[in-house]
């Protein structure tokens, strides 16, 4: 203990943490519905068919920017603003700074889906935002940056712990990819010089925002939770570096056998196996810290979490072979990617983050979850839907791909389609209804009456 | 008479039968990089996706053997265990004021 | 003396991991092929308007109400207002989220589609931002020029299913105006004129697909 006799609280602001998940989940409801109405274009039973503003091709593009901005940014700002003044032991830049920036990035996301729905979107896949609204989002990942660095610059005549490491170049890394892949295609590059930044800016936006961020989340929660340090601090400064290396170079992945140059195509593959090297020691590094705690698992946030990293583990050997030339001949263009965009997506950083929720909400709101058990539900039912949705959208890609390269007439690979496509909006109905007990719980549990304040153990110290 | 199934031992072999897979995979892909490298119709132009890796690697390489020698590193275990006690001391400190929090009021 | 630790440092994460990677991946990925790219020159969209294609002409005569009232004369100047407007639409509705615009050397492509992708003829700026798409709902279309008329194309815009009966492909019927009497059939607008236009404008610089060989044919001499 430090040097006063009584501890202080920690700088955290709860209320905007609160603010934060609850706008990432209104958003996240958004999202599901918007995809589970895209879904039912492929069955032809579009419930919306001839409203201009609810074309299909618009409510895709909902859907994919309401689950990166809305749902998966506010949800991490949220937890960020509960995670960089604990380990740092200062607060955020700004109060009033954070609160601005909450309040932006709202209008940004509405002003985002304002503008797809009315057809104003940019051909810049994952960066549709409106070509107006992405100066407004520059400056707004600028002050988070700033907001989240100074206290990690303030802690930083200590060595820094992880998951600062991740946290202070996220922002950096989406500032300048934002820029780079929102103007240059837009104004200077057409073409194959386009699509590779794009195919960067694509790739960067997960590989350089969300992941980073959602690996530096689980190198706190999961020790906190499990009071027990992460195995091995070298081996995750190992995983970082590798990160911040070979990640931003991938992104022609996305364009392979296009007219991009050749030496372009080679190299993102070297790069992309590379990266599964360091994959592996993060994943070794956190079943390593596991081990010997099986008793954990019976607490649902680490369940959440570590469902969430065997995601990983598998979502990053598929991008290994994935990335191949030879594979992408057959799976380029098909289902299978859309299979592996939605593991990772929700797979990974969904279930994080819901992990992260379902951690935090008794203690941002002060009162016990209302009923655990739907909780307990809430997980079961995404994760059978998670994984029936993923194994049936690669089977669906495989057959696609090899339909296509068979020459059968295009309409035969829609046909061949359909069953495939059905259960996809089936299992996509099975995550939906785990978010509907969640959404409900979560909002039990806040209106709940305040239980009356009460002394809770001690706990253990920790043991080294 | 029947011996039980060792389960840790079936795993480490599964683990091992892995690696070997994968470790032979890409020795041949090694093997077929030096072929490409060496003898397709422009030679040497598979090694440009592979020298600015090495370059950069390489260079990072370097700062981190200085950084190492001028003494850094010594204590890299440190922040995970400082982490933890700081936590047990919010924790804390949570319990002991009267009233959680309310943000919804 | 207290060793200052400089690798474990905020500032040394941010420059060497946020900016010199980043740049390295910029100088690798983005720089390079952009410099490799730009011996071929950009094409303007006037440049692409000196010479009209010939559906275009047709468009005009088959909808000369429509036309007229929402392009006028079918010259270069209205041919380029027509295709600007229709690659709008094709990003708008996000056409691009379920078609490519590039054939690949591979998977027997070149003999679905056609002629495999040049850099060049993805160098103009129509496609900036470009289009060349990452998904395949539907068939790749940058060959798609002269493949089907302009009534098919009309046609399957306004209900896709009236043409292709299996498709998943949406109905835009906002391309259409309202017919005038009940009964006739409803009549392209500006958007619904430029989008069919666009469609027949992709690939009209590639040679057609040779019919195919039926195997009947290829067993004689
Ligand atoms: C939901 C995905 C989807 C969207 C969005 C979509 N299409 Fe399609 N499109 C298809 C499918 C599937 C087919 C194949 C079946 C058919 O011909 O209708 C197709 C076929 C076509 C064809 C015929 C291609 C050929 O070679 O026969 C054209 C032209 C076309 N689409 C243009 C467009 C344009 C222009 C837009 C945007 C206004 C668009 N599509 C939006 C799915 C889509």
């Amino acid at each position: 203990m430090s040097e006063s006799q009584y501890p202080q609280p920690a700088p955290v602001e709860t209320r905007l943490v609160f603010w934060y998940f609850v706008a990432g989940m209104v958003y996240f409801a958004i999202a599901l519905l918007a995809g589970f109405f895209f879904s039912l274009q492929f069955l032809n039973h579009y419930p919306f068919a001839g409203i201009e503003w609810l074309s299909p091709g618009r409510v895709r593009m909902l859907h994919t920017n309401a689950v990166a901005y809305g749902f998966i940014l506010n949800c991490f700002l949220g937890a960020l603003h509960w995670v960089v003044p604990r380990l740092t032991r200062y607060p955020v830049a700004s109060r009033g700074l954070s609160w601005f920036i909450f309040w932006a990035v709202q209008a940004i996301v509405l002003a985002t889906a304002f503008g797809l729905l009315a057809g104003h979107a940019q051909a810049i896949e994952w960066g549709e935002t409106p070509l107006y609204v992405d100066p407004f989002v520059v400056v707004g990942l600028i002050l988070m940056g700033i907001n989240f660095s100074v206290p990690i610059f303030k802690a930083s005549r200590k060595p820094l712990y992880v998951s600062l490491w991740y946290f202070s170049v996220a922002f950096v890394w989406t500032t300048l990819n934002y820029v780079m892949g929102n103007f240059i295609p837009q104004f200077f590059t057409p073409g194959a010089a386009g699509a590779a930044i794009v195919g960067l800016f694509i790739h960067d936006l997960v590989g350089l925002l969300v992941t980073p961020i959602g690996w530096g989340l689980m190198y706190y929660f999961v020790p906190v939770i499990l009071k027990k340090p992460i195995w091995s601090h070298a081996v995750s400064l190992i995983g970082f570096w590798g990160l911040a290396f070979f990640y931003p170079l991938q992104g022609v992945h996305h364009f392979f056998w296009s007219t991009i140059p050749m030496f372009a195509q080679y190299s993102a593959v070297v790069s992309t196996i590379g990266v599964e090297v360091v994959v592996m020691t993060v994943f070794v590094n956190f079943v390593a810290t596991v081990r010997g705690r099986g008793e954990a698992f019976k607490q649902l946030p680490i369940r959440w979490f570590y469902t969430g990293i065997v995601f990983y583990m598998i979502t990053c050997a598929q991008c290994a072979y994935q990335a191949l030339l030879t594979t992408q001949k057959i799976i380029h263009f098909t289902d299978w990617v859309v299979g592996h965009a939605h593991l990772v997506m929700f797979g990974v950083f969904g279930f994080w983050i819901l992990g992260i929720v379902t951690e935090l909400w008794p203690r941002l709101t002060g009162r016990p979850w209302h009923n655990p058990s739907l909780n307990t539900a809430h997980y079961w039912l995404s994760t059978a839907g998670m994984l029936i949705m993923f194994v049936d959208l690669l089977a669906a890609g495989v057959l696609q791909g090899y339909l296509w390269q068979s020459l059968a007439p295009w309409e035969q690979s829609l046909v061949a389609s359909v069953p495939f496509w059905a259960w996809r909006t089936a299992s996509g109905l099975m995550i939906i209804a785990g978010q509907v007990l969640f959404f409900y719980n979560m909002w039990r549990t806040a209106a709940a009456p305040l239980p009356a304040a009460e002394t809770k153990p001690v706990p253990e110290p920790v043991t080294v | 008479m029947k011996r039980p199934i060792n389960i840790h031992r079936l795993v480490s072999w599964l683990v091992v039968l892995a690696v070997a897979i994968g470790g032979a995979t890409f020795l041949y892909k090694l093997v077929e990089f030096a072929n490409t490298a060496t003898h397709e119709d422009m030679p040497g132009f598979a090694l440009v996706s592979v020298v600015p890796y090495l370059t950069a690697t390489f260079g990072f390489l370097l700062l981190a053997i200085w950084a190492f020698l001028r003494g850094h590193f010594r204590d890299i275990e440190q922040p995970k265990y400082d982490m933890l006690d700081q936590e047990r001391e919010y924790d804390l400190a949570e319990q002991q004021r009267s009233h959680p929090t309310d943000p919804t009021a | 003396m207290e060793q200052r630790p400089v690798i474990e440092r905020f500032a040394t994460v941010t420059l060497v991991a946020g900016v010199g990677f980043f740049g390295l991946s910029v100088l690798l990925f983005a720089w390079l092929p952009f410099q490799l790219t730009r011996q071929v020159p950009m094409v303007t969209v006037e440049e692409i308007a000196k010479q009209p294609i010939p559906e275009f002409y047709d468009l005009a005569r088959r909808y000369p109400e429509q036309f007229m009232k929402y392009f006028g004369e079918p010259n270069s100047e209205s041919y380029a207002r027509a295709l600007r407007m229709g690659r709008d639409i094709y990003i708008a509705e996000a056409c691009w989220h379920c078609h490519s615009q590039f054939v690949r050397p591979v998977s027997n492509e070149d003999i679905r589609f056609g002629r495999v992708s040049y850099a060049a003829e993805h160098q103009n700026e129509l496609q900036l931002p470009q289009l060349l798409g990452t998904r395949r709902v539907g068939p790749d279309l940058i060959r798609s020029a002269g493949k089907h008329g302009n009534d098919w194309h009309a046609a399957h815009f306004y209900e896709p299913r009236w043409v292709v009966p299996t498709s998943v492909m949406p109905s835009y019927k906002w391309f259409f105006d309202p017919p005038a009497k009940p009964g006739d059939p409803p009549q392209p607008n500006a958007r619904g004129l430029a989008i069919i236009n666009y469609v027949q404008w992709l690939g009209s610089w590639a040679e057609p697909l040779p019919p195919p060989i039926l195997p009947a044919q290829a067993a004689q001499p």
